[in-house]
């Protein structure tokens, strides 16, 4: 009886049904199972909450449907200066794990076509957008020139197109800036690899393999549907249940015993943090976002935020077959405990046979690179300098169920610093970006997100801003920053100084830290900063700050 | 009533802010070390990631430890030193912190989920310690609370 009281008192939320017109688009939406909204499932050993499975987000259930043809795995595509790349995002069908799922694809490639081009070029690409859903590329990381950063829509049967020039060598990545917790997180997203003209930029390697970590969640009748008005999942971000590396379940690599393999990383999950751990390899990080880091160092397993790259070597001295694995400690909040969450992405079988081109010497050896340390030394003078700008991130939450929120209070009386799980994926789910408002606050003006209005930087100017994760806010939460069109150095974590630096254009603030950058603002244009857990986002956590010429 | 208790100190620490902070831990004087006092401080190892962990995913901190207030070491049944330990809460597990220097500050380290920070007074350093308990603090991840324990049957609201 209390249960069924509890049901309807607590959680008196109208189960929506499915719409089927997409506003303004004029598309049908048939639902997987012609029921609209369903709850995701469960984690092993985690409980509902009592009451949640009557009620549904306040937002139109949403997937994508329509004629689609199955994905391919994605190709590479050299470019070389003045070249001309066709993309479009098109409805696929993917087939993952027996089940099969309509997703979205650019040039129906899961994931796109890995774009490899020479530092300091320039290509042309021909964006068509075949999608339902307006879309955009966004060249995450790449200080191309303002006007094709992707921020702004093109509409479904509408073309772009963008012109990038590609100043800096490192691992980049393209996706939609449109409904990202959609669009990307259903497949739109692709590398841009730009290699240096510096024949020893990286170590001489036996292999490199370029890993794309994404998560898709589902259940037995298909995908857990999205919200057509905005974000579901609003709190926590929407964490897969499915692991995916390249589109695919389980990644496979051979090697000979003796080889180093260089491995491209890039989250482009909307929400999970990773922490890969590659048995079977010692391992050295030599590179992130859009640099290689002063000093080569070895590592035990890689954390990777949302839009986070980071490039690792490893040497493989046995044989056998190992893991690649995400390893974290995750949270079930209604039990109060943690668990060990190992999820296999992949394999790697090392043969007997020895490599051919043995480079254990050059992987020993961690190399200082003065390249970096040279060009990060024209800045040093500036990391004593108090911030020019201070940003708290926070959260307000209004119009959820008032004992939702209760058990949220509950439920924040501790929270890992990073959350590597849903451990309240019932309460996540409700929660959309109607009620939910993530926050980016200027703690000089109390200006909040796009009303932050900073003075503008001037082309060449140096801004030294400090970034506080607010843990007293009601469901705290580690937040990747993305800076658009620029470069930063994360020059000093909760005031202890970072002595091996590396440029970046996203950073992962954990709850209660405080995280201070030196933006090289060098590229002029109105431009975004945000959290990149893309629900987060749609959520409001966004702000723009101007670099004039 | 003590889970209804429960549930509203909860709910009213997060909206007084009152809420434990995430990387202080107090120390708390036991009735063997009463009057003293301390502070267990937890931070970020140096790592070329936000928030280092093990391979295992255990997130690493460093922890300091800042004491107050004790006698000379000896007044316990003749020990000589102060130690720091950190260990999970039932106890199967220790690592010591170190020795508390003069100014009763120490610095060791801890990956593990939930922990307990103790000070004893030692003779000698073993594994674990043997002497006198004077200080204790759990870690902030200790106050996690089974939903259970919170009037769960009733949705967690004070009002039902």
């Amino acid at each position: 009886m209390r249960a069924v009281v509890l049901g309807l008192a607590l959680f008196g939320i109208p189960v929506r049904a499915q719409d089927t017109s997409m506003a303004g688009m004029h598309m049908a939406m048939p639902m997987g199972d012609g029921h609209g909204h369903r709850m995701p499932p469960m984690p092993a050993g985690m409980l509902m909450m009592p009451g949640l499975d009557s009620v549904s987000p306040q937002v139109t259930a949403f997937l994508p449907s329509g004629s689609a043809t199955p994905a391919v795995p994605g190709t590479v595509v050299e470019v070389k200066d003045g070249d001309t790349l066709t993309l479009d995002a098109r409805l696929v069908t993917r087939t993952i794990n027996g089940a099969t799922y309509t997703t979205y694809a650019y040039n129906g490639q899961i994931p796109g076509p890995l774009i490899r081009v020479k530092q300091n070029t320039t290509f042309v690409v021909r964006f068509t957008n075949h999608i339902n859903l307006p879309s955009s590329i966004h060249w995450h990381g790449v200080r191309l020139d303002n006007q094709f950063d992707g921020i702004d829509a093109v509409g479904p049967g509408a073309s772009f197109i963008y012109k990038v020039h590609v100043p800096d060598a490192g691992l980049f990545w393209y996706h939609p800036h449109i409904r990202e917790d959609i669009e990307q997180g259903l497949g739109l997203f692709g590398n841009l690899r730009v290699d240096s003209p510096d024949p020893a930029y990286y170590n001489p390697v036996n292999a490199e393999a370029t890993l794309i970590l994404d998560d898709l969640l589902v259940d037995k009748t298909g995908l857990i549907p999205y919200g057509k008005e905005g974000a579901n999942f609003a709190i926590m971000g929407r964490f897969g249940n499915v692991l995916l590396v390249n589109g695919q379940p389980r990644y496979h690599l051979d090697v000979h015993r003796g080889d180093v393999v260089r491995f491209f990383l890039t989250n482009a999950s909307n929400a999970r943090s990773y922490n890969i751990d590659f048995a079977g390899a010692k391992l050295k990080l030599v590179a992130t976002d859009e640099s290689r880091y002063e000093r080569e160092m070895p590592v035990t397993s890689v954390v990777i935020a949302p839009a986070q790259r980071f490039i690792v070597e490893g040497r493989y001295d046995s044989a056998g077959t190992f893991p690649i694995a995400n390893r974290v400690q995750a949270v079930s909040n209604f039990a109060a405990e943690y668990s060990v969450e190992a999820d296999t992405l992949g394999t790697v079988t090392v043969s007997p046979e020895r490599t051919t081109a043995d480079h254990a010497k050059e992987f020993t050896a961690l190399r200082s690179v003065t390249d970096v340390s040279k060009d990060i030394d024209r800045f040093r003078s500036q990391f004593d300098r108090p911030p020019d700008h201070t940003l708290i991130l926070t959260v307000n939450i209004q119009g959820l169920p008032r004992s939702l929120v209760q058990f949220m209070a509950i439920d924040t009386m501790y929270f890992n610093p990073v959350e590597w799980n849903d451990g309240m994926p019932d309460m996540n789910w409700l929660s959309t970006s109607k009620e939910v408002h993530w926050i980016m606050r200027d703690s000089a003006t109390g200006k909040e997100n796009m009303d932050i209005d900073w003075p503008h930087m001037r082309a060449g100017q140096m801004i030294t801003i400090r970034i506080h994760n607010d843990e007293r806010s009601m469901h705290p939460m580690a937040h990747p920053i993305h800076f658009h069109g620029q470069r930063f150095l994360v020059i000093d974590r909760d005031g202890v100084r970072n002595t091996n630096l590396a440029w970046q254009d996203t950073e992962l603030v954990p709850v209660g830290t405080t995280e201070d950058l030196l933006l090289d603002a060098s590229n002029p244009g109105v431009w975004m900063a945000h959290c990149h857990i893309a629900e987060h986002l749609d959520a409001g956590m966004m702000m723009r700050f101007t670099v004039d010429p | 009533m003590r889970g209804r208790q429960l549930f509203v100190v909860a709910g009213l620490s997060v909206l007084a802010g009152t809420r434990p902070a995430m990387y202080r831990i107090p120390l708390d004087a036991t009735t063997t070390g009463r009057g003293a006092s301390g502070v267990a401080t937890l931070s970020r190892p140096a790592s070329p990631f936000s928030m280092p962990v093990t391979r295992d995913g255990h997130i690493v901190y460093d922890v300091g430890v800042t004491v107050a207030g004790l006698p000379t070491p000896d007044t316990f049944n003749g020990a000589t030193v102060y130690v720091a330990w950190a260990t999970v809460p039932d106890l199967s597990l220790a690592v010591s912190l170190g020795t508390l220097a003069s100014d009763g500050t120490t610095r060791g380290q801890v990956a593990w989920n939930k922990f307990i920070v103790l000070v004893t007074a030692e003779r000698t350093i073993g594994a674990k310690w043997s002497g006198p308990i004077l200080l204790k603090g759990s870690s902030p991840s200790t106050w996690m609370q089974r939903f259970q324990a919170h009037v769960t049957g009733n949705g967690g609201n004070p009002d039902f």
